[in-house]
This record gives structure tokens, sequence and C-alpha cells, in this order.
């Protein structure tokens, strides 16, 4: 078998002394930037770059790839005890995470987050080393018709996210959607909503909005209603999975890892559209939808696996083709270019060991993370234990050098704080941040796109049905449309009635 | 007679400290490198590949700041605004300092600046897949004439180098292509790759990275990588596009630290170590000392003027 002699070189190389070190290294360095809020993958390992050019290839492309795929498993931590998500993926996890957190089951929902990724991450690995090549190819069917149809689909999952009225989480998506359109326009390269703020041209950086729109106005809301305030830690009662927790969460993971595992491998978002599809596809399955958003188990186990399967299945496109699906993996092929290696069609018969061996390293990476993180488990609920007063401002500066780091500008620390102000305004008003988000992060991309498809086509609309992938992800988008207007519309109808 | 004495002592030592000039000593502190693009860009690894040779050869540590946003411009204003004693400088591609003072309001312009030497430069090579129908410039000049704006040209986005280098050829051969903007040359490539776009003009290490086919080459004269590819200007069309880096200090700065600035440069691409890292990195030396390279931008810079404002791409 191919497959067991390539696998075997991969660990041949994995497993001597130098790369396992290294791994655990990047591991341990992944988990911790993780669970430090804003400070992401893409600052550390661009921060590290230069540092490789000392190292060998194989150690070094070892040691970033573990930073990367840590930092996913880190970043859900802040995100489920103190509402915190640091990484566009963690929003999801916030969700129905830090509901258990604050029901007393932040250890439960902490070692579901970290058994699912695991569970995820192990079977992303056997599916890049089996169908590597096959699912690059993937990534080329897809041109601008169907990546336009892949966001529409994930906007209109994200209506799915709220709780509440889906009239104010179309209104969250819209006014996410105008949020995220500012900066310099890619098409005709115009400035759009920067009125002369240079700090904008670029647009606004999604940890900026993230950390205010959570974490800051989490706090405010937190100080403002005092008596309300349950802290989680009055009432923790354990820490692993009760054996219902564990039926509840099982399936929801594997149906994650499908999604992520597939979706991952789509430049371009596609790694984040798995977590919240997945949230959206457990949310529909369930018996009860309205345990969502409340501390729903499956919340928190399917898009937690969705984004790990997703993250590894970015480096397919990577590895295959050369062509980075993000900004990390853009990072991860300029470590490669200072080494001399160019990945490309030609890297995995060029450099076997290397390939092979960054792909085993996975696997043991995943199994230093989940050793690495159930006993912190313990620890990080212990942290809830500090009282409220000394907790926040220890958070408030986390997310101060978090946004800081990003671009090293003052102006991001106070654009966080009013959106921090605006989220809690929001929250008053009943309306929830996840939807703007999402509007905010897929609303460019989708426009991106669109405007794409409709230069190439000369204006013609056709395209999107005519082509097979596209028409069928509309088809789909139409249905989940369809779904979801049908209970309003027949609520609607009933109170129509009842007047 | 005492006060006298003192003023006199204050006036000795200001005179002391503004006669002799940083020069005398400079370096006498560590030197900071902007870079006005987020670590691990291309820029930043022509900076900190340079880093380590050019600190030896000033005796004073280099450090690399990234400042980056807004195409570049943030972190080059900051530059220019800097004070011109030679302890910050600035490596930069050719858009910030020739391109983007036509197109944004900027504090700066490229007169803000005093040239110190170009580092590395490569031509633009114009690329297609391998399955392509244009074959040749004279095959894409045939079709575009038949079909005026059909064939899509992929850039990454609008003003950057990719797009001049698109504008400069329309304008040379009298043709008109379908401008299709990236976020950058991953896209672009990945459009290639999936027949979104039929042509895309970058880094001559794209093309045996996605095993391309090189049309032509914006250079002045054909490179050794690839003998077969003719120029654009042999095809009888008068257009050179290349991608260069070069450090820049503040105008105004000292002429001695200009001068040792420029030895510390000469010498720190002659360094073995660079010139291994620049190979690797297939990044081609093309050392152009202050006078030379002052010449040389400051032409790009009207070429670019011109290309700019008629494809209306000009500030409003």
């Amino acid at each position: 078998m191919d497959l067991f002699s390539n696998l075997a070189l991969g660990f041949g190389v994995a497993l001597t002394l130098k790369n396992l070190f290294y791994c655990f290294i990047g591991a341990l360095f992944g988990t911790l930037i993780g669970v430090l809020p804003g400070i992401g993958p893409l600052a550390t390992i661009a921060m590290l770059l230069p540092i490789t050019f000392h190292l060998e290839p194989t150690g070094a492309l070892i040691m970033l790839a573990g930073i990367f795929y840590g930092a996913q498993y880190g970043g859900s931590t802040t995100a489920i005890l103190v509402n915190l998500p640091g990484e566009s993926s963690s929003v999801v996890t916030a969700l129905d995470g830090y509901q258990m957190a604050r029901q007393g089951r932040a250890g439960v929902a902490l070692a579901t987050a970290a058994l699912a990724s695991f569970f995820a991450g192990c079977v992303a690995t056997i599916v890049i080393a089996v169908a590597a090549p096959a699912l690059s190819r993937m990534a080329l069917l897809f041109g601008p018709p169907e990546f336009t149809a892949l966001m529409l689909m994930g906007l209109v999952a994200a209506v799915v996210l709220a709780t509440g009225s889906i009239v104010a989480s179309i209104g969250m998506v819209m006014i996410g959607m105008l949020l995220g359109l500012i900066g310099t326009d890619l098409t005709t390269g115009e400035q759009r909503f920067t009125f002369d703020v240079r700090e904008i041209f670029d647009g606004i950086d999604f940890v900026v909005v993230a950390m205010g729109l959570f974490g800051v106005s989490e706090i405010i809301s937190n100080l403002a209603d005092r008596h309300t305030r349950e802290l989680p830690a009055t009432k923790i009662t354990r820490l692993l999975p009760t054996k219902q927790d564990f039926l509840q969460a099982a399936p929801a993971t594997i149906r994650g890892t499908l999604l992520g595992s597939i979706l991952g491998v789509l430049p371009g978002g596609g790694a984040l559209v798995s977590s919240f599809a997945s949230y959206s596809l457990e949310k529909r399955l369930a018996t009860d939808p309205s345990r969502f958003g409340k501390g729903a188990i499956e919340g928190v186990a399917g898009p937690e696996a969705a984004n790990n399967a997703g993250a590894q299945a970015s480096f397919i496109p990577m590895l295959a083709l050369g062509i980075p699906p993000n900004a990390v993996m853009a990072l991860m092929i300029a470590a490669m270019t200072i080494h001399g290696i160019t990945p490309g069609p030609k890297f995995l018969t060029d450099q076997p060991t290397l390939f092979w061996g960054m792909i085993a390293s996975m696997w043991i990476g995943n199994l230093i993370l989940v050793v690495l993180n159930l006993p912190l488990v313990g620890l990080w609920v212990k942290l809830l234990k500090i009282p409220y007063a000394y907790l926040f401002p220890m958070i408030l500066v986390f997310c101060c050098v978090g946004v800081y780091s990003i671009n090293y500008r003052v102006f991001d620390v106070f654009l966080m704080a009013g959106f921090g102000v605006f989220g809690y305004c929001l929250r008053r008003i009943g309306c929830e941040p996840a939807p703007l988000v999402l509007g905010f992060i897929l609303g460019p991309m989708l426009e991106e796109q669109f405007r794409r498809t409709l230069l190439l086509s000369d204006g013609d609309f056709l395209v999107f049905v005519t082509r097979p992938l596209s028409a069928t992800l509309i088809g789909v988008t139409v249905l989940l449309l369809v779904m979801m207007a049908l209970p309003t519309l027949r609520k609607g109808r009933e109170s129509a009635f009842r007047e | 007679m005492i006060k006298a004495w003192a003023i006199c002592g204050i006036a000795i030592a200001t005179a002391i400290s503004t006669i002799v000039p940083a020069a005398a000593v400079y370096p006498e502190r560590p030197i900071t490198t902007i870079v006005a693009w987020p670590a691990g860009g291309a820029t930043d690894l022509v900076a900190r590949g340079l880093q380590e040779a050019l600190g030896k050869s000033l005796g004073q540590q280099v450090i690399v700041k990234n400042v980056p946003g807004a195409a570049g411009t943030i972190g080059t204003s900051e530059a220019a605004a800097a004070t011109a004693d030679g302890y910050t400088i600035l490596i930069t591609p050719s858009g910030p300092t020739v391109a983007q003072p036509h197109r944004m309001k900027l504090t700066y312009d490229l007169s803000s600046f005093d040239p110190i030497c170009k580092l590395v430069e490569q031509p633009l090579v114009l690329m297609a897949t391998k399955s392509t129908k244009y074959k040749t410039i004279a095959d894409l000049i045939a079709a575009a004439k038949a079909a005026p704006g059909k064939i899509t040209y992929g850039t990454s986005g609008p003003g950057s180098i990719t797009h001049l280098a698109k504008l400069a050829l329309e304008k040379a051969a009298d043709i008109k292509l379908k401008h299709v903007p990236f976020k950058g040359s991953a896209d672009a490539v990945q459009a290639l790759l999936s027949d979104t776009v039929d042509l895309y003009s970058d880094q001559a290490n794209l093309v045996p990275q996605y095993d391309l086919l090189p049309i032509a080459i914006y250079g002045e004269t054909r490179s050794d990588n690839f003998k077969d590819t003719p120029t654009v200007r042999e095809t009888g069309f008068d257009v050179v596009m290349t991608n260069y880096n070069a450090i820049f200090v503040p105008a105004g700065t000292p002429d001695a630290v200009k001068t040792k600035l420029g030895q510390a440069c000469k010498a720190a691409l002659d360094d073995e170590k660079v010139k291994e890292i620049y190979g690797r990195q297939k990044y081609p030396i093309a050392y152009q000392d202050a006078a030379a390279f002052k010449t040389y931008v400051e032409a790009d810079y009207k070429r670019v003027k011109d290309l700019v404002e008629a494809a209306g791409l000009g500030k409003k």
C-alpha cells in the first residue's frame, strides 16, 4: 500500500526527537496565543518567520503548522470562559459555550471542545493523507460564481445563529455587511466610508470588531446590571461530560468534522463558513432548537469540530497546489520560499519527506494538544473563581494588548472601545452581535466575488444557474430560506387570523 | 566675569554639538528600517534578508519595523516624517514612492526622500496556463484586436504594478483587455489555474512553481531562467515593467550619512550570506548607487504618472 509506506515515511520524519520537539513547541505556543485574546496565529507566525531563517525547513514548518492548529484549539478557551472570541471561528463557540459556562458547566464545555477538536483533527489528517490531490482539484472547480453562491449560503445561515427575532438578525447581518465594506474598493481602488482616516483604508480588522462587540460589551453589561450578575464560579459541578452530554455531542462532532473537512479546502473563508454551517445544521436537526443559545452542548461540539477539521483541511490546497486559502497559509508559503522550497503542484513529488512529515506531525500535534489541554481545563475553570472586580480589568488589558498587536496602532484600541459601547447598546435593544460579525466577514467576500462574476460575464446573471456547482449551492440556499420562512409565515398567518 | 565665561562655554558647547555632525560618529545607535508591509511579506523578506549584513557593515544593529496599511502609504509617511539623521531608513518597492503619490492624497511625495541605493529588481513576466490560446504576444494582440475587451487580464489590484504592466501593454499595442482585479498574487494565480482569467503578470518564480507558460518578459533583456521567452520589447512594443526594492532616507539627511549608508548597502549586497538568502528567494540583486538610482526612480515616477492619469486612476 502506497498510503502506508508514505505514512511510515512521514512518521519516520515526524518522530525524530528534533521534530517532536518543534511539534511540541508549536502546539504549546499555539495554545498560549490562542488563549490570549486577539494575539492570533497570523501575528505570531509573522513574528517568528525571521527565526526560521536559521532552522531546517521541516522542523520550521512543523512548528509553524503547530502554532496554527494549536491556536484554533486555544481560541475556544476564552470564548467559552469570558465570551471573548479571539479567532473568527470561535465566534460560534462563544454562543453556547459561554452560556454553558454561566450555568457552571465551563469544564464540560472546555472538555467537549477539546475532545471534538481532537477527533476532528485526527479525521482531517487522514483525509489529507488519503485525498489531498483529489480534494485540491475541487478548489479549482470553484470560480467566482461558486464562491458567490457559497457566501450567500453562509449569510443565510447567519440568520439562524440568532435566538431572537429574525428581522433583528437580518438587520444585524446588514449592518455587519456595511461595516465590512469600509475601506478600499477592490475593483476601482476608491475609498469607501473612510472619511480620509488612513487607519481604516484597509478596512476594520475582524479582531477589533469581535473583541469590542463580544468582550468589551460583555464587561460593560456585567458591570451595569450588578444584581442580576451571577458568577459562574458559584456552582461549578463537574469538569468532564456526562454520558448524556457525550451522546448529544458525538453525532454533532461527526457532522461538524465532515463539514469542516470539505469546506476547509475552499480558499477564502471555507473553514470559517463550516463552523457557522455546522451550528445552523445542529440547530435544524435538534428536536428542541430553542435550547440553542442557552447552552446546548451540540452548539459547542459541532462548530468546534468543523473549525478544527477546516483548519487542518486548509493545508490541502496549500500543500497540493501552492494556493493559500487564508492569510496564515500565505505566510506558510512565505516560510517555504525562505528555504527555497516552492509549494505548488510538484511539491508532493519533489518533497515527499517534507509533505508526509508535516502530515504525520499534524496527527502527533493533535495528540499533544489534547494531552496538554485536558488537564488545563481544571486550571482554566479556576480562573473564573477570581472575583469579577479583578478579572475584568485583566480581560480588558488583554483585549487592548491583542488589538494593539495587530497593526501596532492605538487607533485600533479606541475603535474596539467604540464597538464595545455599540455592542452594549445592541444588547439593550435585544439585538445579537453574532449575525453582525458574520455579515462583517462574509459581506466583503460576497461583494468581491459577486462583482467579479458579473465583470467576467459582462453583467449576465444567468451564469449563477448555468454552472452546475453554483446552481446547486443557490438551490440549497433557497431551500434554507424557505425552511426558515415557513414557521414565521405560519405564525404570521395565525396572528393575522386572530385579528 | 564668571557669567561671561559660562555663556562662552555654553556657546562653544552648542557650537561643537552643531558643527560636529552626527555623521562623524554615525551610526552611534541602532538604525530602524521601516517596512510598510506586514512581517513575512515580500518586502519584509527583502529587508530581513539584508538586516544582519547591513548591520555588520554599519557596525550597528538594524531593526526592522513593520508599519503596514493603505498600500504601504502609512509606513512610508511615517518614514517621510522621521528626523533626517539616518537613523530611520525606508526599504520599499516602487508602489508607495512612484505610484501612490499619483493616486492618493498623501503627506509625502517622491521628493520627500533621498535615494540611497537600489537593492533587487526583477522584470514582470506575462504568463498564462499551458493550455492557453495565446502562446505569443502576436497571438494575443491579434485576438484582442478581433474582440476588444474580451480577453481577461488578472491583476493584484487597481494601481498595482501588475495593473500598470497591463495598462502599458494596452497603450503600446493599442488594444483593450478586460481588467479583473484580485486581492493579491495568490488569488490571481488561483484564478489563472481555475481558468477564471486568461492572463496575469507577476514575478518570474511563479512560472515554474505553478507550471505556467511564460508568454513574454517585461524586461530590458531576456532572463537567464527563460532563454526561449522573448521580451515584450523584442516583439515590437517598448514596454518595460520591473519590480524593484530600494533604500530611501528622508530628504535633507546629511551627505556624510548618505555616503556611509550607500557604502554599507553595497557591502551588504556583496555579502555571501545575503547572496544566498536572496538566491533562495529568487530576488536578483540589482545594485545601483544613489546617483544612478535617483535618475532611474525619477524617470519611473514620470512614466507611472502618465500611465495612472491616462487610465483615469489619478486622485480626484
